[in-house]
């Protein structure tokens, strides 16, 4: 392999010697340590009002009622909440009057909707009369309005529950006006195989996970764009271009060499950034929650997948994701005539445009899935029921990203590649 | 051994820096003359595969200057190129050596020996950046043999030493080039002059004479002059002759110089130098500073 092995010892070397090594590390650590505590810090807890204990305490105690009833939401388990939210509202002590109105005491909350506060949360998005309050962010689906469909449930909807649960679905994607008659027929089949009853946990730990993994993702990216804009560019910079494009293997092994390290620290700061960020997630709040249908977080997701599947898949977007955005760099970083900061400076556009950016599917489906491509974009958790047509035939939009992902990286690294071996000196 | 360049050029945008350059080299040491702008770099750059050119062709041996056994028979230190400064100086020979196809005994082994060689066995260990210009300069010397290079390109490689280690290297130079073509390209004349078998002289561009100093410097033989004289005999000069050497004597100067025509009164010949060729050529363009 005429030396691969040892240039790429030596390509990491450069990277981790640079002064920008230490500082994209720092800065990651960083990141990850306030998103994971910030979690913690931010979230409110039922126990904590009234009681002087720290949120992790009162997290601990909200987990352990709730998870009292962990497991399949049987008709038996729908039922006793609808009874146990009927108890609590039949009882005028287990409210309290100020100027603002009527609201209900913690305690109270604490002994009548926190144990089924899964299960509950379920029923009043299913049963909500007005869809238009509905609002579906990342994984999430959650009720904006004030009304509580548990209220007026009654012991019918405990049988029903499940088929209400799946008529709920279609009529989400009845409501979405910018799907074709296909992804609707796809949408409807993939309901069809949602496994019921749902399975139903304590999830802090990956709702957690769920709501800080953009920010975690765009940091990978930054990382990514930290420690590689400099792989071939530096070279012009220092003028080491000259000794290096002359030799043997400058043109060959060299740029192998730095391509494979481009790819192996795109791949590891995907992978140990969201990883150990996760693990984080999961030693605070506790590692239940994997089993957990997506449907009970958001009722009207069509994926058959449960919290951990979900979170499986976004992390090998991510991966993905983070290995094409490490390609561009480095083809960007070959590509320019002398210095690092154009790379950094177009690295930095290219992350942060594609953010701001947002064009809804029924102006044009098109352009809607085309944004999904930016690494910035395919790095958000999106089951969302929109997919791909290509010539008459519908593919899973990640499934479809992380395909073209491959592609583009491959692609990316062949024009890095040819951009170094052409560069001209002087 | 030959290193053929046929009909080399280099166009930049506005500026024709190489004008179909041709030259063959055989074992032995070349050494590159010409101002600033000249094309000497250019043509380096060509040579070592690192600059494309507009035209012509360059080959070694039947190699084309783009193929990898090309570069296997090649050493350069460029003018001015940059170092790893948080690598040490055997890191760095390291690296060099596995670009250049060593294995990791071979890298050993050369690296202590040439770092021997330069003077720069004590700091090995050192991280370049506490290097001096010199220590730099003699790094990249180093670096440049790692392989045992058949076609050995210097460009300016006793730029930033102390005399003493200059004539050592201009020593070593001229030893390396028994057995493979060495490529000198430098502005200090006399480095050429005592090591260069043959010289390359270059002017905008093209190669103006080539030839070993005794053939190159036949151009001005007989035009060289030198005389002890007044003020007036040197403002009557100046702007006529290209003045290579001035230096005051008492109330006299003594003045070496280039004259075409009928010298003056008193001025004796003597036998030309490549300095003398060197001044009298590119002096031109300042008639006669």
């Amino acid at each position: 392999m005429n030396n691969f092995w040892v240039l790429a010892g030596f390509e990491f070397k450069k990277i981790f010697r640079r002064k920008t090594f230490p500082a994209a590390i720092i800065i990651c650590l960083g990141i990850m340590a306030v998103a994971v505590f910030s979690s913690l810090s931010g979230g409110s807890f039922h126990h904590s009002v009234g009681n002087d204990i720290s949120k992790y305490e009162a997290m601990e105690l909200d987990k352990a009622v709730i998870l009292t009833n962990r497991g399949y939401i049987t008709p038996q388990l729908v039922y006793r909440a609808i009874l146990s939210n009927r108890e609590m509202i039949s009882d005028e002590e287990n409210y309290f009057v100020n100027e603002y109105g009527s609201h209900l005491k913690e305690d109270a909350y604490i002994r009548y909707i926190l144990p089924y506060e899964p299960v509950i949360e379920l029923l009043n998005k299913v049963y909500a009369e007005d869809m238009d309050w509905l609002s579906m962010d990342a994984l999430s689906l959650v009720y904006l309005g004030e009304d509580k469909a548990v209220d007026r449930l009654g012991p019918e909807q405990a049988e029903s529950f499940d088929a209400d649960l799946r008529d709920f679905a279609r009529a989400m994607v009845f409501r979405d006006k910018g799907l074709s008659g296909a992804e609707r027929e796809k949408n409807l089949e993939l309901i069809d195989s949602i496994e019921t009853p749902l399975y139903s946990d304590y999830y802090g730990g990956y709702e957690a996970y769920i709501m800080g993994s953009k920010s975690l993702a765009i940091t990978v990216l930054f990382m990514i764009l930290l420690l590689l804009s400099p792989l071939f560019s530096n070279e012009y910079e220092e003028k080491t271009d000259q000794v290096i494009l002359c030799t043997k293997n400058g043109k060959g092994s060299l740029c192998r060499a730095k391509l494979f390290v481009a790819l192996v620290v795109s791949l590891l700061s995907a992978v140990l950034v969201m990883g150990l960020s996760w693990l984080g997630f999961l030693m605070l709040y506790g590692f239940q929650g994997g089993r957990v249908n997506i449907q009970v977080v958001n009722p009207g997701c069509s994926y058959p997948f449960t919290l951990l599947e979900a979170c499986c898949i976004h992390f090998i977007s991510v991966v993905f994701a983070s290995v094409l955005f490490g390609a561009l760099i480095a083809f960007m970083s070959a590509r320019v005539k002398r210095s690092t900061a154009p790379v950094v400076v177009m690295g930095t556009l290219l992350t942060i445009i594609p953010m701001f950016i947002w064009i809804p599917l029924k102006s044009s489906g098109f352009m809607y899935e085309l944004l999904k491509f930016f690494p910035v974009n395919s790095v958000t958790f999106d089951f969302d029921r929109s997919f791909i047509e290509i010539f008459g035939v519908l593919f899973t939009p990640y499934k479809f990203i992380w395909a073209v992902s491959a592609v583009l990286t491959a692609a990316f690294s062949s024009m890095a590649a040819v951009s170094f071996k052409g560069h001209q000196t002087g | 051994m030959e290193l053929r360049i046929d009909r080399v050029s280099k166009q930049y945008k506005n500026k024709l820096a190489v004008d179909r350059v041709s030259m063959n080299l055989h074992e032995g040491v070349y050494g590159l003359l010409g101002e600033n702008g000249a094309g000497k770099t250019s043509l380096i750059r060509m040579v070592c595969g690192v600059l494309k050119p507009t035209g012509g062709s360059i080959s070694f041996d039947g190699l084309d200057v783009g193929d990898e056994e090309y570069r296997a028979l090649l050493g350069y230190l460029p003018q001015d190129f940059g170092y790893y400064p948080e690598f040490s100086a055997q890191d760095f020979m390291y690296y060099m050596a596995s670009l250049k196809g060593l294995n990791r005994a071979g890298a050993r082994a050369r690296t202590r020996e040439l770092l021997e060689l330069v003077s720069l066995n004590e700091v090995a260990k050192k991280k370049i950046k506490t290097f001096s210009g010199g220590m730099k300069q003699r790094l990249g010397i180093a670096q440049s043999l790692l392989n045992d290079p058949k076609l050995l390109v210097l460009d300016e490689p006793t730029a930033g030493l102390d005399p003493k280690e200059r004539v050592r290297f201009r020593n070593l130079i001229a030893r390396l080039g028994q057995n493979r073509i060495v490529l000198l390209s430098t502005h200090i004349v006399s480095d050429v002059e005592h090591i260069a078998g043959r010289i390359l002289l270059m002017k905008e561009g093209r190669l103006l004479h080539q030839g070993s100093l005794e053939e190159i410097t036949q151009v001005i033989q007989g035009k060289v002059f030198e005389c002890l004289t007044n003020e007036e005999g040197v403002q009557a000069l100046t702007g006529r002759c290209p003045i290579i050497n001035y230096r005051s004597e008492g109330d006299k100067v003594f003045l070496r110089f280039v004259c075409e025509g009928e010298p003056p009164a008193g001025a004796e010949e003597v036998p030309a130098g490549l300095e003398d060729l060197y001044l009298y050529c590119f002096s031109e363009s300042e008639r006669y500073e």
